[in-house]
């Protein structure tokens, strides 16, 4: 009896962690693809400043980064507004994991879209194509494919990074687990079942990982 | 682009009004792992003496409660920026906090217990010459050693639930832990019929601290001004007897 209410608490948090996870691997993708060009644009100033915001946040500890964004962003809106602003605990776990992932995959993008040959752009200038088609139809899904290797990678560690939103409160699977051990006395059990979830949801990650690499090589016949 | 991004952040965003004029509602933030002053049942609500205490305060305020699980590092720098408006997590009063937010009166005084065996009729003044199991690194471990020093052999332990067992074994002849840790371990497997608090709980300032207490903002003298009213009100009128003696009675 006890043990139901309580599973049904971390099954809860597993959604939550979930959802956390899917919302921060999305903004991070769009995040790291903003950087990756923006990294290898001629405009010096635009790419010095994207450089340096990656180099900042792949330099500091994901949960100074998390706290920066839940009580920095409180404050320095509350001073702009001179009321105060909350800043939803989703919110910022999402922009601050959103942002670490982003920073990083910002660097796997760079070297995804280096590994093309620049014999390919040509090709699709001479064809007539514009800069945008080329990169839609000839630079994305090439880079795509040197990519998902070093992405699927990203998501496990974020996944796992989830956890740190316990701190601002988030009631993520390791909270629940964490309020079901303190209450029963029972840590081993619920830490062991929270585990089992990690798991079961990272070979699941695997597999979808997997199907992903199969699609994206699908053209290349060794 | 400065101005898109400044909107798209506001959209995220909530917004709330800290100070009200009257007090209507106290949101009170907790670290929810810590029974019996709070914890969270099987069914996901938050309990517990602190959390009754809050909500027979907020009877006699009139005001409207929520309960919010923190992780309790950040209760205070929360509390500071106005994420909430009072904690209340079996805090104890020390001046490091003092410093940062304000404290109600305290609702609730920590004391130590000698648990030993019912039939040897020992006395607190006269523990002189026997074995005593403390916790290793607590506060009653200097208590132990600042009241009675060499008087008393003392054993110390990781952890205070090895100290019992010992107790039950015979290896020390009293164990002094937190009086809730004591009672809860003397409801347990009716070591009630042989074992029992040597006359009564031990309250000491000095060594124990000032006792748990509600942090509110620096800034809410109101709230402040209202909760310590309302505690001395449930104290003199019986609620607070009743909710102690629910929570804490042998």
């Amino acid at each position: 009896m006890i043990f139901d209410g309580f599973l049904l608490q971390i099954l809860m948090g597993t959604l939550v962690t979930i959802k956390v996870a899917l919302c921060a691997a999305v903004f991070g993708i769009v995040v790291g693809l903003i950087g990756a060009s923006l990294e290898s644009i001629q405009n010096r100033w635009l790419r010095y400043t994207a450089a340096g915001i990656i180099f900042i946040i792949r330099g500091l500890p994901e949960l100074l980064v998390l706290f920066f964004i839940y009580f920095g962003a409180a404050i320095i809106l509350s001073k702009i507004f001179h009321h105060y602003i909350d800043v939803s605990a989703f919110a910022a776990g999402v922009i601050a994991l959103g942002l670490i992932f982003g920073s990083y995959a910002s660097q796997v993008f760079r070297g995804a879209f280096l590994a093309i040959e620049p014999g390919q752009t040509e090709a699709g200038k001479a064809m007539g194509f514009t800069q945008f088609q080329i990169f839609t139809r000839i630079q994305l899904p090439q880079a795509w494919r040197h990519a998902i290797p070093g992405l699927g990678n990203l998501w496990l560690v974020l996944l796992k990074d989830t956890a740190i939103v316990t701190l601002i409160g988030l009631a993520d699977m390791m909270n629940q687990a964490k309020i079901a051990a303190s209450t029963t006395h029972q840590p081993f059990t619920f830490y062991l079942i929270a585990a089992c979830i990690y798991l079961f949801i990272t070979s699941l990650s695997q597999k979808v990982i997997n199907f992903f690499t199969i699609r994206a090589n699908r053209y290349i016949h060794t | 682009m400065k101005k898109i991004i400044f909107v798209l952040i506001s959209w995220m965003l909530m917004f709330s009004n800290v100070y009200a004029e009257e007090i209507k509602s106290i949101r009170f933030a907790m670290e929810a792992t810590y029974p019996p002053f709070e914890y969270i049942d099987a069914s996901a609500q938050i309990k517990g003496f602190d959390i009754d205490i809050a909500k027979a305060l907020c009877d006699q305020i009139k005001a409207q409660c929520t309960f919010s699980n923190q992780a309790f590092n950040s209760l205070i720098p929360s509390l500071k920026i106005g994420k909430f408006d009072a904690v209340i997590s079996a805090l104890g009063v020390t001046e490091e906090r003092e410093k940062q937010v304000a404290f109600t009166q305290s609702y609730y005084e920590p004391s130590g217990s000698f648990v030993a065996a019912t039939t040897k009729h020992y006395k607190i003044a006269d523990m002189t010459g026997k074995t005593i199991g403390v916790q290793q690194g607590s506060t009653l471990e200097q208590y132990v050693q600042g009241k009675y020093g060499k008087k008393v052999t003392i054993k110390t332990y990781a952890s205070i639930q090895e100290a019992f067992l010992d107790l039950v074994s015979g290896r020390v002849d009293a164990v002094m832990a937190d009086t809730p840790i004591a009672q809860v371990w003397l409801k347990q497997n009716d070591n009630k019929t042989t074992y029992s608090i040597v006359e009564k709980p031990i309250i000491d300032h000095e060594y124990f601290g000032a006792g748990f207490a509600i942090a509110v903002n620096k800034d809410a003298k109101d709230l402040l001004t209202a909760l310590n009213t309302a505690l001395a009100t449930i104290k003199a009128n019986g609620t607070y007897d009743k909710l102690y003696k629910e929570y804490f009675s042998p």
